[in-house]
C-alpha cells in the first residue's frame, strides 16, 4: 500500500505543524491534524487517512486510550496507527504492538526521513 | 594423710554451687542457729556447714572453731564430696586417712568427725553439715539420719532463697529490657506485659490486656497473629510483623516472635520495634520514587521543545522550506549537532535511571558473544565512517544475557574508545574464554586514563579533563551505563590503562553451553 494521506494526532501544536510540513512537502502526503484523543476519532471517521501517527503522552485521552478507541469502531479500526513516542525500551514497543499499533517513530525523529520510516513501518506490518 | 579426690562432675558442681551465689556471703541467722542447735543435738563443741570451693573449704556456719575456711586438700568434707557418702570418722588417730592430717595434729585437733552431704536436687554435693568432736566418739545409725536431715533442711533453705532470687532476677530482665514482652493464653488472651508497653503504647497493663491483640494491632495484621499462635501451639516460632495502634495515634511497627511453653501451656511473645528502620526505607524507597518521576518529567518537558528545535532544524537543513546556502546552512547544520547531542544526553540520563532503578526489563538468552559484537561494530562503522575498529574471536562463546544490553554496553565501550583513541589507528575488541568465563577487552590507543582520575572513571558525568576537546560526543554518561547495565547482568567490568600506550576494558560473564551442546 502507498500511503497518500496521514492524521497527526498531538498535543503540542508545534510538533503538529512540523509533522505537517515534512509529510506534505517531503513525502508529499494529504495531512490532518487533530489536537487531542477525541478530535482524531471525530476525524479519522469522517477523512479515513491511510495512516493515524498518535502521540503517546496526551493529557485527557492519552494514546493508548485513543488507539482502543479506533480499533473498537468499524469504521477506523482498519486504519493503521502508528505511535509517536519518546524513547521506548524493547518491552514497551512489544506492549504497543500488541495493542494494535503498527509500530512507534521516536520523537525527535528526522523530518527528511519521517515519511520513508511510516512507509516502511507500514510495510512491514503488512509483510507479516 | 590421704588427700580427697575430686568427684567426676567437679565442674558442673563448681558451677551448681556458684549458681546457690551463697560462698563468702554474710553471716545469717538463720543458718548460725541451724549449727548451734546441730551442736547441742549432738552434744559436741564443734557443727558446721561447710561448702567445698575449688580450692577450699568455706564455712557457711560454724561454731566453735575459729577461721571461716581451710584448705580443701586437708577438708574432711572434701571426702564427702568425692565419695557422695556420708562420712563418720570415730577417732582420727586409728584412721590412715587422717591420723596425720593438720587439722588432728594441730587445732583444732579433730578425734571425731561426721558429715552428711549437702545434695542438690540435680544431684550435686555442694559440701556438708558437719559434726566435730575432740574426742573418739560413736554415732548411731538414727543420730546420722538426724544429721542427714538437718543437712536436708539446709538446702532447702538455699534452694527457695535461690528460686526467689532467680524470679526476681527474671522479673528485672522482663521489666528492663527493651524489648515488648508478653505472656498470652492459648485463647490469645494477654495475662501479662512489661513496661515497654505501656512505654511505647501509653496504655496501662490493665488497658493493654483489656484491650487484647486485636484492638492493638491493626485490623489487617489481625489474621498473622492467630497463624503465629498456631505455629507456636504446634512447636515452632511463629513469627510477624504487627502494626501496633499507640494511644497517641501514632502506629508502632513490631516484629514479633512467639515460643510456646508447653509446661505451662503458655505462650510467650517478644517484640522489636522496628518503626525506625522501616520509616527510614519507606522514606528511601519515596525518596527514589521522587527522583525517577522527576528525572521522567524533567526529561519529557525537554524532549518536546526539544524535538520542535531538532524538527525544525532538520526541515531547514534539509531545504524542505527554501533553498540554504552557505553560512546560514552552516550555522542550521551546527545547531542541529548540538540538538542531537542534547536529545542524546537526555536518553542516556533515562537509560541510567532505567538500569539503576530496575525498571530496565532483561530478555535473558544464550547469546553468542561475537555475532552481538559485529552488530555493535557494524553500526558504529555505518555511523563514522572514520571509526576502524578490528574484531578478534577464535571460537564462539556463549552467554547468558539481555543482548540489547551487552550491545549498548559495547556501543558505549566503543564509543568511548573511539572518542579517546587518535584517528587512523584501530580499536580492537577481543573475545576469549578465562576458566569459566567469558572475556571481551575493547582497547584504544588513546592516552591512557591519568591516575588520579581512575577510581571516578564509572561515575556520572566525570571527565578526566573538562576541557577535553574529545568529549565531542558524550556527556559522561557512557560508562556509567555500561557498569550499570553489566551488573544488572551480573557480570563484571574491569579496566588496565598504561599513559600514552591505551586503556583496555574488560567485561566478564559466566559461560554457558552452546544450544548444540545442550542438545547433545
Amino acid at each position: 500500500m502507498r500511503i497518500s494521506s496521514v492524521l497527526v494526532v498531538d498535543d503540542e501544536p508545534d510538533i503538529r505543524a512540523l509533522c505537517k510540513l515534512s509529510l506534505e512537502r517531503v513525502g508529499g502526503w494529504l495531512t490532518f491534524l487533530a489536537a487531542s484523543g477525541q478530535e482524531a476519532l471525530e476525524l479519522a471517521e469522517a477523512r479515513q487517512p491511510d495512516v493515524i501517527l498518535l502521540d503517546v503522552m496526551m493529557p485527557g485521552m492519552d494514546g493508548p486510550t485513543t488507539l482502543h478507541a479506533l480499533k473498537n469502531r468499524g469504521s477506523t479500526a482498519g486504519i493503521h496507527v502508528v505511535f509517536l513516542s519518546a524513547k521506548i525500551q524493547k518491552h514497551e514497543m512489544q506492549g504497543y504492538k500488541d495493542l494494535g499499533a503498527a509500530g512507534v517513530i521516536t520523537k525527535p525523529f528526522n523530518p527528511m526521513t519521517l515519511p520513508r520510516e511510516l512507509q516502511r513501518t507500514i510495510d512491514a506490518e503488512l509483510a507479516l | 594423710m590421704k588427700q580427697p579426690a575430686l568427684p567426676e562432675d567437679e565442674l558442673q558442681r563448681l558451677h551448681a554451687l556458684r549458681r546457690y551465689g551463697v560462698l563468702d556471703s554474710q553471716i545469717e541467722q538463720v543458718f548460725d542457729e541451724f549449727v548451734v542447735l546441730v551442736a547441742k543435738t549432738f552434744d559436741v563443741p564443734i557443727a558446721l556447714i561447710s561448702l567445698v570451693d575449688s580450692e577450699r573449704q568455706w564455712f557457711k556456719a560454724r561454731v566453735g572453731i575459729e577461721g571461716s575456711e581451710t584448705p580443701r586438700e586437708v577438708s574432711f568434707c572434701g571426702h564427702v564430696v568425692a565419695d557422695r557418702d556420708p562420712l563418720i570418722v570415730e577417732d582420727t588417730l586409728e584412721d590412715v586417712r587422717f591420723f596425720d592430717n593438720p587439722l588432728v595434729t594441730g587445732g583444732p585437733k579433730i578425734r571425731f568427725y561426721a558429715g552428711a552431704p549437702l545434695l542438690t536436687p540435680e544431684g550435686y554435693i555442694l559440701g556438708t553439715f558437719c559434726v566435730v568432736d575432740q574426742k573418739p566418739r560413736t554415732l548411731r545409725a538414727d543420730q546420722l539420719e538426724t544429721l542427714q536431715l538437718f543437712a536436708r533442711q539446709v538446702m532447702r533453705i538455699l534452694e527457695l532463697r535461690r528460686e526467689a532470687a532467680l524470679s526476681a532476677i527474671y522479673r528485672r530482665l522482663f521489666e528492663t529490657t527493651k524489648a515488648f514482652v508478653a505472656i498470652v493464653s492459648q485463647q490469645g488472651t494477654i495475662l501479662e506485659v512489661n513496661r515497654v508497653w505501656s512505654d511505647r503504647l501509653g496504655l496501662s497493663p490493665e488497658e493493654n490486656a483489656l484491650r487484647g491483640w486485636f484492638k492493638l494491632a491493626v485490623p489487617e495484621d489481625g489474621s498473622k497473629i492467630l497463624q503465629a499462635f498456631e505455629i507456636a501451639k504446634a512447636g515452632g516460632v511463629g513469627e510477624f510483623e504487627l502494626r501496633m495502634r499507640a494511644k497517641a495515634g501514632d502506629i508502632c511497627w513490631v516484629s514479633w516472635h512467639v515460643t510456646e511453653d508447653t509446661n505451662e501451656g503458655f505462650l510467650y511473645c517478644v517484640g522489636h520495634d522496628v518503626t525506625a528502620s522501616i520509616k527510614a526505607a519507606e522514606e528511601a524507597a519515596r525518596v527514589a520514587r521522587m527522583k525517577s518521576e522527576f528525572v521522567s518529567v524533567v526529561s519529557h518537558e525537554l524532549r518536546t521543545p526539544l524535538t520542535a528545535v531538532q524538527v525544525a532544524l532538520g526541515l531547514l537543513d534539509g531545504g524542505v522550506v527554501g533553498e540554504l546556502s552557505g553560512e546560514p546552512r552552516e550555522m542550521v547544520q551546527i545547531a542541529l549537532v548540538g540538538a542531537k547531542r542534547l536529545a542524546r544526553v537526555i536518553d542516556d540520563i533515562l537509560d541510567l535511571r532505567d538500569v539503576e532503578s530496575g525498571l530496565l526489563k532483561l530478555d535473558l538468552q544464550d547469546v553468542e558473544l561475537s555475532g552481538v559484537a559485529r552488530r555493535a561494530i557494524a553500526d558504529l562503522h555505518a555511523e563514522d565512517d572514520r571509526a576502524r575498529v578490528v574484531l578478534e574471536a577464535p571460537e564462539p562463546l556463549w552467554v547468558r544475557l539481555d543482548p540489547e544490553s551487552l550491545y549498548q554496553i559495547l556501543t558505549n565501550l566503543l564509543s568511548n574508545a573511539i572518542r579517546f583513541s587518535p584517528s587512523g589507528l584501530p580499536i580492537g575488541v577481543r573475545i576469549e574464554q578465562r576458566g569459566p568465563s567469558a572475556r571481551v577487552s575493547v582497547s584504544d590507543c588513546g592516552p591512557g586514563i591519568p591516575e588520579a582520575f581512575q577510581a571516578r572513571v564509572f561515575e556520572p558525568f566525570a571527565q578526566a579533563d573538562a576541557s577535553d576537546v574529545r568529549r565531542k560526543n558524550g556527556a559522561g554518561l557512557g560508562l556509567s551505563i555500561a557498569k550499570a547495565l553489566v551488573e544488572r547482568l551480573e557480570g563484571k567490568i574491569h579496566f588496565s590503562s598504561t599513559e600514552n600506550e591505551g586503556t583496555t576494558f574488560h567485561l566478564e560473564f559466566p559461560c554457558v553451553l552452546a544450544p548444540s551442546e545442550v542438545l547433545q
